[in-house]
C-alpha cells in the first residue's frame, strides 16, 4: 500500500506531465519588505454620478485602502461626505467588476442568455474593436453610435471631440429621459441649470423635487439647514412627504403629475386675482412689455426691425431700446399702424385667467384656498422693491422662489411648467438676484440677442434641422435633452423614421439604457438587433449583458478625471460659498490599477490612433485642442500620441488656469479662487437696462414654426406623433397640457410616482450593488425596495402591509415589489423608489431587490414631451395582489 | 517524521508543482497544449491505476478525472474548441461576473466577511505577509492579492525557495520558508479556501473547474494533514534543526 506522501509525490509527477511550466506570478522581491506605511492622498469624488465638487481624504496601508471621508480643505464640501462617497472603498474592492477584456462567444443576444463571455487580451480586443469601426468609418461612420451615461461622466478625452473626429452624428445618452430639467432655465436664463440662493432666500415653494437633502447632497443639504435655522419658510408640493417636506413649514400632498394644473393657479391668483407683483421687473426686465402682432411674434418697427412697446406718457410706440422712453405699458391694446396690438403680458393674463384654483383642485386636489395662500405668500414674502448691496453693489432683494425639479420637470408638459416657475420668478423679480433664482454659470448668461432679450442658449437653441436625421430624431426634437428612446425605435424600424441606414456598431460608456430608461423590453430589443456593441464596463450590468466586446475600466479610486466647480447637477440649495467658488476638480489614480483595466480616455486615444482620425487636422487631437480650449504652448501637437495625464494636465493649465497642472492635484483635490458676492449673480454683468427675461416665448414659437416648414419641405411629419398635439406644445404661452394617459381605462385608478434615495442617487459606480449602501439603506429607510401606497388607499383595495403586488402600467408595463402602507403619500399615488428590481440574471442579487420604476414607463410617441423629450414620469397604474384579482 | 534533505526537497518540489499547476488554472485559460497532454492515453491510464485509502487523494483523482472527463464527455470538436468552451467556463466560474452567474469569485475577503467586500483588512494582512515573505507579484498580473490563484501560487513560490534552500544546505532558511508556507497555510488558504471549494462543489454540476476545484479541496485536505505532523515536527525542527536536516 503507497503512503499518502508517496501517493501525494506520485500525483505531483503526473501533474507534471501534464503541466510544466515552472513560472508563476509570485516572484521574490528582497525590495518588498518596506514596513507598513500609512499614507493619505486626496482625490476627487464622484460616487454619485452627481457634479457635486465633492473631495476626499483616502488612507492607504500598505497599498491598501481603508477609508474615504470628507476633505476638510475643501471650502464646499467642508470636510463632509455622504454615505455614497464613503463606500468608494468598494467601488475599488468589489470583487464583481469586469477584470479583464471579454469576448462574447453565444451569437444569440437577450437577457435570457449567457455572453458566454471569454477573457481576452488588450491587443485582440482593441484590434478587434478598431477593425469593425474602421470599416465601417470608410463605409459610412454614421452607421456607428456612440452612447455615454453618467457613469462616464469626469472623462478627458470627450465625446464631443471623438465623434466629430470619427464623423458620426450619432451620440446617445443613455440617461436624461427622466431628467429634462434644462429647457426653461436654457431659454430665460441661459444656463443649463439653475440653483437657489438659499444664502438669502426666505420663502422657497419646491415642487417635485430636492433642493439637496432627499438626494443626499452634502452640501446643499448643509446650506438648505443652515437656511431652515435662518428661518427660511420651506413649502414642499410633493405626492409624498419626504425628508425635505418633513423639515418643512408646509407639506402640500398633490396628485401626481398635475403640478402643471397648479403652477398655473398659481400665475392666475397672482396676475389676475391678486395684481400684486414687481411691476418695476416686469417692465424693465422682461419681454411682458412687448408688443404682439396677430401672427404670436413681436411687433417690430419696420424701419429697425426691433421689437416695440408702447409708451403711454408719450402715447406712441417705441422701440423696446429707446432712449426717450418715458414709461411702459404692461397691460393693454394700442393701435399701431392700423393694427390693434397687446403686449405680451396682456396676452398671458387673459391666457391663464381660465387656471381658477377651483379648476386646478378638480385636477390636483389641492385646495383652491392652499393655492390663494401660497400664491400670496409668496409674493409678500418677496420684499417687492427693496435692495441689498453686496460689495457695493445694489440688487434687488428679492428671497423668494419657486424650484421645480425632475419630479415635475422632467415630463409630459414639463417643459411648459419649468417656464411657468419661471415666470412665477419674474413676477417677484427674482431671477439672478440675492435670494432669488439662479442660472447654474455666471458671466455671459444673460447676453441679450438683438431682440433685446436674453438669447436662448444650451438646450433652447433648437438642432439644426437636416434630413435624414440623425438616430435618436432630434431634428424632429429640436429642443430635446435626451431622446434614447427613439433611438431604440429607429435601431428597430429605420425605415419608418426615415433613417436610409442601419445601425452596425454602438460604443456604450458609463450608461445602462435597459434599465435606466423607459420601456426596457424595446430597448433590450434594439441592442439585440444591433450587430457589434462594445461597451466600456465596470459591471456586467444588462447593457454588457448585450454586448460583444467588453473593455474594462478603472474604479473611481484608479483613475483620471476633471469637473469645473460651478456647473453641473445637483448642488440646488446654495450658500454664499459655494455661490463665491469657482475653480475645477481633477482626480489622479491614488492607488496602482488591480486588474487589467484600463482608462476610457486612453481607449478612445489608442482607437483613434488605430482606426487613423488620431492625428492631423480634424482628427482627435485637434478636436481636443478646441473642446479644451487649448492656448499656445498648451497646445496638443496635431501628429504626436499624447497620455490622457498629458491631456489633463494641458487642460488644467491652458482652460483652467492651475499653474501647476496636474502636478497641482496630487496634494489637493480642488483649484479655487473666491469671487466676490456681487460676482456670483449674473444681474451683476447685465444689470437693468442691459437685458430682459423672455415672459413670452416668441422663441418657442419660431422654434416650431421652423420646425413646420423644414418638415413641409421635405413633405414630413414626425413619424407616430399627432402632430396637432406637438404644435400644441410650441406656443409662446405655457398651458394645461393635460395627461398623456387619459384614455386609460378607470381600473389604472392611481398615478405610479418615483424619487431618488440618498443611497441610490445615480446608478454609476454599481451603488445598487454596494453591500455598505445596501446594508445602510436597509438599516434606515424602511421606504426602499418596497411599494407605496397610502394607508386608507389601501384598505379600500383591501391590501395590508407586506403583500406581494404587481402593478402595472395603463400600456403594459408592469413590475412587483412588496407593499408598503403608509399615511405619507397622496392616496392617488403609488410610491415606487429608486431604481431597483433589475433585469439581468447574471447580476449581483442585491441588485435585483425591489420593484423596477422605469418598467412602467411608457415610450410611445405621444406620451413624452415633444418639447424636451420628458418621459411621462407618472403613468396611471393599477395594482393587485400576486396571484390575485385587481385589487 | 521528516526524512533527509533530499527527501525533504523532494517533497517541497512536489509540492510548489501541484501549488503552481492549481494556481496556473486560476490565473490562466487552458491552452491546446495543456488539453492534448490531458487528453493524452498516457494520463488516463495513470489516472486508472491510482488508488488509494486517503480521502484528501481520493479527491484529487476525482478532480482529475473530473476535469479529463469534462473535456472527454463535454463539447465535441477541435482542441480549440474545448479550449474556448474551457474559457468560457473560466469566466462563469471564477471571474465573479455575478453572484447568480457563477459562484461567489474566489476572493478570501469575500469569503472571510460577511459581505461582499465589506471588510478589507484580509486584504491589508496578505499586504503585510507578502511584505514578511519579500514576495511580490510580478506587474504584468493585474490581480488583487487575496485572489486564489495568487495565494496558490504564493505557495508555490514559498515551497521553491524551501526546495532551493534546502538543497543549498541553508536549513535556516529552509526552515524559515518552511515556516512561512505553514503559517500562511493555516492564517488564510486554510481560512477560506475548503469553504469556496465545498461551495463551488455544491453548486455547480460535472465541469472541469468542478474538477479543478475538488483538486483543490483534495490537495489542500492533504496539505493540512501534513501540516499538522508537520507542527509536531516544527517543535522538533525548532530544537533540532541542525540534526535533521544534516545530510
Amino acid at each position: 500500500m503507497p503512503t499518502e506522501h508517496s501517493q501525494m509525490t506520485d500525483l505531483a509527477s503526473l501533474i507534471q506531465r501534464i503541466f510544466n511550466r515552472p513560472s508563476g506570478v509570485m516572484t521574490r522581491d528582497a525590495r518588498n519588505t518596506a514596513t507598513p506605511v500609512i499614507e493619505t492622498r486626496v482625490s476627487a469624488c464622484r460616487m454619485c454620478g452627481n457634479k457635486a465638487w465633492c473631495t476626499v481624504i483616502v488612507t492607504i496601508q500598505d497599498g491598501v485602502v481603508v477609508k474615504v471621508e470628507g476633505d476638510p480643505s475643501n471650502p464646499i464640501s467642508q470636510g463632509k461626505l455622504c454615505s455614497r462617497g464613503q463606500a468608494a472603498i468598494f467601488n475599488l474592492y468589489n470583487p464583481y467588476r469586469v477584470k479583464a477584456p471579454m469576448r462574447r462567444t453565444n451569437p444569440r443576444k437577450g437577457l435570457d442568455q449567457d455572453p458566454g463571455w471569454v477573457e481576452i487580451s488588450w491587443e485582440e480586443a482593441l484590434s478587434t474593436v478598431a477593425e469593425k469601426l474602421r470599416k465601417i468609418r470608410m463605409n459610412d461612420p454614421r452607421k456607428f453610435a456612440h452612447m455615454w451615461g453618467f457613469g462616464g461622466d469626469w472623462w478627458i478625452v470627450q465625446h464631443e471631440a471623438f465623434l466629430p473626429a470619427f464623423g458620426t452624428p450619432n451620440l446617445l445618452r443613455s440617461h436624461g429621459v427622466l431628467c429634462p430639467v434644462h429647457y426653461g432655465c436654457s431659454l430665460v436664463q441661459g444656463t443649463m441649470l439653475d440653483k437657489q440662493d438659499v444664502e438669502y432666500c426666505q420663502y422657497l415653494v419646491t415642487i417635485g423635487g430636492s433642493l439637496g437633502p432627499n438626494i443626499g447632497s452634502t452640501h446643499s443639504t448643509r446650506a438648505l439647514s443652515n437656511a431652515r435655522e435662518r428661518g427660511i419658510k420651506l413649502v414642499v408640493v410633493d405626492p409624498r412627504c419626504s425628508h425635505e417636506a418633513s423639515i418643512a413649514h408646509e407639506w402640500i400632498p398633490i396628485r401626481p403629475g398635475t403640478d402643471l394644473a397648479f403652477v398655473l393657479a398659481l400665475l392666475n391668483v397672482i396676475i389676475n386675482e391678486n395684481g400684486i407683483f414687481d411691476e418695476r421687473f416686469m417692465k424693465l426686465r422682461t419681454n411682458a412689455v412687448y408688443l404682439i402682432g396677430e401672427d404670436g411674434y413681436y411687433a417690430k418697427d419696420s424701419a429697425t426691425g426691433k421689437p416695440l412697446i408702447w409708451d403711454p406718457v408719450d402715447g406712441i410706440a417705441k422701440t423696446f431700446d429707446d432712449a426717450t422712453i418715458k414709461d411702459y405699458a404692461l397691460e393693454g391694446r394700442y393701435q399701431v399702424a392700423g393694427r390693434t396690438l397687446p403686449t405680451a403680458f396682456t396676452l398671458v393674463k387673459e391666457a391663464v385667467r381660465q387656471y381658477t384654483p377651483e379648476w386646478a383642485e378638480s385636477i390636483t386636489t389641492v385646495p383652491a384656498a392652499t393655492t390663494r395662500r401660497i400664491a400670496r405668500e409668496f409674493v409678500e414674502a418677496a420684499h417687492i422693491g427693496e435692495t441689498i448691496t453686496l460689495d457695493g453693489v445694489v440688487f434687488p432683494f428679492r428671497p423668494a422662489l419657486v424650484k421645480g425639479e425632475r419630479g415635475s420637470l422632467g415630463k409630459w408638459g414639463g417643459a411648459y411648467e419649468h417656464l411657468l416657475h419661471k415666470m412665477l420668478n419674474m413676477l417677484v423679480g427674482s431671477l439672478d438676484v440675492p435670494g432669488g433664482d439662479l442660472g447654474s454659470e455666471t458671466g455671459p448668461a444673460l447676453k441679450p440677442g438683438p431682440d433685446g432679450v436674453v438669447m436662448p442658449k444650451k438646450e433652447a437653441v433648437p438642432v439644426p434641422f437636416k434630413y435624414p436625421p440623425d438616430i435618436d430624431l432630434a431634428q424632429f426634437y429640436p429642443n430635446r435633452h435626451t431622446l434614447p428612446h427613439m433611438a431604440w425605435k429607429v435601431v428597430l424600424d429605420p425605415a419608418k423614421y426615415n433613417i436610409p441606414y442601419d445601425l452596425e456598431a454602438l460604443m456604450i460608456y458609463g450608461g445602462n439604457p435597459i434599465t435606466n430608461n423607459s420601456n426596457p423590453d424595446e430597448a433590450v430589443a434594439a441592442l439585440c438587433k444591433i450587430p457589434f456593441i462594445v461597451n466600456i464596463a465596470y459591471i456586467y450590468d444588462e447593457a454588457a449583458q448585450l454586448s460583444d466586446i467588453l473593455l474594462p475600466e478603472p474604479a473611481l479610486l484608479e483613475r483620471y478625471g476633471i469637473q469645473e466647480v460651478g456647473t453641473g447637477h445637483f448642488v440646488q440649495a446654495q450658500d454664499a460659498n459655494m455661490l463665491q467658488i469657482t475653480g475645477v476638480l481633477a482626480r489622479v489614480p491614488v492607488v496602482p490599477k488591480q486588474f487589467q483595466t484600463r482608462q476610457a480616455d486612453d481607449i478612445y486615444l489608442e482607437l483613434a490612433e488605430r482606426i487613423g482620425f488620431l492625428y492631423g487636422e480634424g482628427g482627435l487631437n485637434d478636436h481636443l485642442n478646441r473642446f479644451w480650449k487649448l492656448q499656445g504652448p498648451h497646445m496638443l501637437d496635431l501628429d504626436k500620441r499624447y497620455s490622457t495625464a498629458e491631456i489633463l494636465d494641458r487642460a488644467l493649465k491652458s482652460k483652467f488656469g492651475v499653474e501647476n497642472g496636474i502636478d497641482y492635484f496630487h496634494d489637493a483635490g480642488i483649484y479655487y479662487k473666491m469671487r466676490s458676492k456681487a460676482e456670483a449673480y449674473n444681474s451683476f454683468y447685465y444689470p437693468e437696462g442691459t437685458t430682459r427675461y423672455a415672459f413670452y416665448f416668441e422663441h418657442l414659437l419660431r422654434t416650431g414654426d421652423m420646425l413646420r416648414q423644414n418638415l413641409s419641405e421635405h413633405n414630413l411629419t414626425i413619424p407616430g406623433q399627432d402632430m396637432a398635439k406637438v404644435w400644441g406644445f410650441y406656443q409662446p404661452i405655457p398651458r394645461w397640457v393635460g395627461r398623456p394617459d387619459a384614455a386609460a381605462c378607470d381600473e389604472y385608478d392611481l398615478f405610479a410616482m418615483n424619487w431618488s434615495t440618498p443611497q441610490f442617487r445615480m446608478h454609476n459606480s454599481d451603488q445598487t450593488g454596494n453591500p455598505l449602501l445596501n446594508e445602510l439603506a436597509d438599516e434606515t429607510d424602511p421606504y426602499q425596495f418596497v411599494i407605496l401606497m397610502n394607508r386608507e388607499t389601501a384598505a379600500c383595495k383591501g391590501l395590508q402591509d407586506g403583500d406581494e403586488v404587481r402593478v402595472e402600467a395603463y400600456w403594459g408595463g408592469c413590475t412587483e415589489g412588496v407593499l408598503r402602507v403608509t399615511s405619507l403619500l397622496h392616496p392617488d399615488a403609488l410610491g415606487v423608489p429608486g431604481n431597483h428590481g433589475f433585469k439581468s440574471s447574471f447580476r449581483n442579487p442585491a441588485t435585483r431587490k425591489g420593484p423596477h420604476f422605469n418598467s412602467l414607463l411608457n415610450s410611445a410617441e405621444g406620451t413624452f414631451d415633444p418639447l424636451h423629450g420628458g418621459i411621462d414620469r407618472n403613468p396611471r397604474v393599477k395594482v393587485s395582489r400576486v396571484g390575485g384579482k385587481t385589487a | 517524521m521528516i526524512g533527509s534533505s533530499a527527501e525533504v526537497r523532494a517533497q517541497s518540489q512536489s509540492r510548489a508543482a501541484v501549488y503552481g499547476f492549481l494556481a496556473w488554472l486560476f490565473l490562466k485559460l487552458p491552452d491546446v497544449d495543456f488539453v492534448a497532454r490531458l487528453l493524452a492515453n498516457d494520463v488516463q491510464d495513470s489516472l486508472q491505476l491510482f488508488s488509494s485509502d486517503s480521502e484528501s487523494a481520493s479527491r484529487m483523482i476525482d478532480g482529475l478525472n473530473g476535469m479529463r472527463l469534462s473535456l472527454v464527455d463535454g463539447v465535441p470538436g477541435t482542441l480549440e474548441d474545448m479550449c474556448l468552451a474551457l474559457a468560457v467556463e473560466h469566466t462563469r466560474f471564477l471571474r465573479g461576473v455575478g453572484r447568480a452567474y457563477g459562484p461567489p469569485p474566489p476572493y478570501e475577503s469575500l469569503y472571510r466577511s460577511s459581505e461582499a467586500g465589506e471588510d478589507n483588512s484580509f486584504l491589508l494582512q496578505l499586504t503585510e505577509f507578502y511584505h514578511h515573505a519579500q514576495a511580490a507579484i510580478l506587474s504584468e498580473s493585474a490581480e488583487r492579492v487575496d485572489y486564489l490563484g495568487i495565494e496558490l501560487d504564493l505557495m508555490r513560490l514559498l515551497c521553491d525557495e524551501e526546495s532551493r534552500a534546502t538543497g543549498r544546505g541553508d536549513t535556516i532558511q529552509a526552515a524559515h520558508f518552511s515556516r512561512l508556507q505553514q503559517h500562511f497555510l493555516h492564517e488564510h488558504l486554510l481560512a477560506w479556501a475548503p469553504r469556496y471549494c465545498e461551495s463551488f462543489i455544491s453548486q455547480t454540476a460535472a465541469g472541469f473547474y468542478r474538477g479543478v476545484v475538488q483538486l483543490v479541496l483534495g490537495f489542500l485536505e492533504a496539505e493540512a494533514a501534513m501540516g499538522d505532523r508537520h507542527s509536531d515536527d516544527s517543535q522538533v525542527l525548532k530544537d533540532s534543526t541542525g540534526q535533521v536536516f544534516e545530510e
